[in-house]
């Protein structure tokens, strides 16, 4: 009989670290717009069990790093203007990712340089530079989500006393599909489903889905990040996909 | 679920992560090779990885747009 193979650990998922280990083909476009059966493939050939033993890519991430802060510590400014060259890409990606919006992941982004900058000093080389510059991502991901959160709360109680409603407000949550052709209507409408879901799980539960199966860390990076033991990020990678795989599941159902 | 299908739901998570040591890894494949549930709940955590898989593809990187660097520097000065 066949079973799935663990997947690799991706490594760092950092500049240089090898793409997701099964990134869906755009042939699967036309699929069903199932977040889940529509990048449905064959199983996994039989394990190879090599999974967390497997050769990670090498993290060349620090490369020069502990360099750079030395060289910004003792006043060269050039240097930290090295660092967020090197880390700014990655550090909007997530916060994309995780805020699901491209301006305010520019402001947080911004948010996230200024923390680095003004607490650099203070930094220890105990753990990595990217590690360390990801938690600070994280935890201003996760306060403006939460700022968010509060704010959509106080406006939905001012607003449910307005009777006349937001015709406005209501006709931009859908998207225009004219002339949009099928297949690229169905990937948008799978990818705005999973959205949706990710967006129901606690911050907790986004951020470490989202460090696992869109950043591709391993579960030692990911305890680094989220300063956690190895244990909870295990376990709260389980709770995420039993989560998401209930709020999947009616979609599932119905296109089943 | 079965209670065994229970106790290796964690782990399930794991193995599919490739974050198992050989021991725990090979009751786990044990497990599978007896349990059409388990074997099921694989493959839907690979159909939802290969879910995230596009919707990461699908985002813009900041390589495509203006970097930030400038405006993080106008902030820095101004503070």
């Amino acid at each position: 009989m066949r079973t799935s193979a663990p997947r690799r650990a991706r490594g760092s998922g950092l500049p240089g670290a090898e793409p997701p280990a099964a990134a869906v083909a755009d042939g699967q476009a036309a699929a069903p717009p199932d977040p889940v059966a529509a990048a449905a493939g064959p199983a996994v050939p039989d394990p190879s069990g090599d999974g967390a033993s497997g050769p990670r890519p090498a993290s060349n991430t620090d490369h020069g790093d502990f360099e750079l802060i030395a060289a910004f510590k003792a006043g060269d400014k050039l240097a930290f203007q090295a660092l967020v060259q090197k880390y700014e890409s990655r550090v909007y990606n997530l916060c994309l990712r995780m805020v699901n919006d491209e301006v305010e992941s520019q402001d947080l982004t911004q948010e996230v340089f200024l923390k680095v900058y003004r607490s650099i000093l203070r930094y220890q080389h105990t753990y990595s530079f990217y590690t360390w510059v990801y938690r600070i991502t994280v935890n201003c991901c996760i306060d403006y989500m939460r700022r968010r959160k509060r704010h959509a709360h106080t406006v939905s109680l001012t607003s449910s006393s307005n009777a006349d409603g937001n015709e406005q407000g209501k006709d931009q949550d859908v998207p225009d599909s004219t002339h949009v052709p099928q297949a690229t209507m169905e990937k948008n409408e799978l990818r705005e489903i999973l959205n949706n879901a990710i967006a129901q799980l606690s911050e907790k539960l986004q951020s470490i889905i989202i460090l696992k199966e869109i950043e591709g860390f391993t579960y030692e990076e990911i305890a680094e990040i989220l300063n956690c033991s190895r244990g909870t990020v295990k376990s709260r990678l389980f709770r995420a996909r039993e989560r998401l795989k209930e709020l999947l599941s009616p979609y599932v159902e119905e296109h089943a | 679920m079965k209670q065994a299908c229970a106790e290796m739901a964690v782990e399930l998570s794991a193995y599919f992560d490739g974050e198992l040591a050989p021991d725990e890894r090979a009751a786990v494949k044990a497990h599978l090779d007896d349990c059409p549930a388990c074997r099921e709940a694989l493959r839907g955590m690979e159909r939802l990885h290969d879910a995230f898989s596009a919707l990461s593809a699908a985002r813009p990187v900041l390589s495509q747009r203006k970097p930030l660097f400038q405006d993080i520097m106008a902030k820095l000065d101004e503070a």
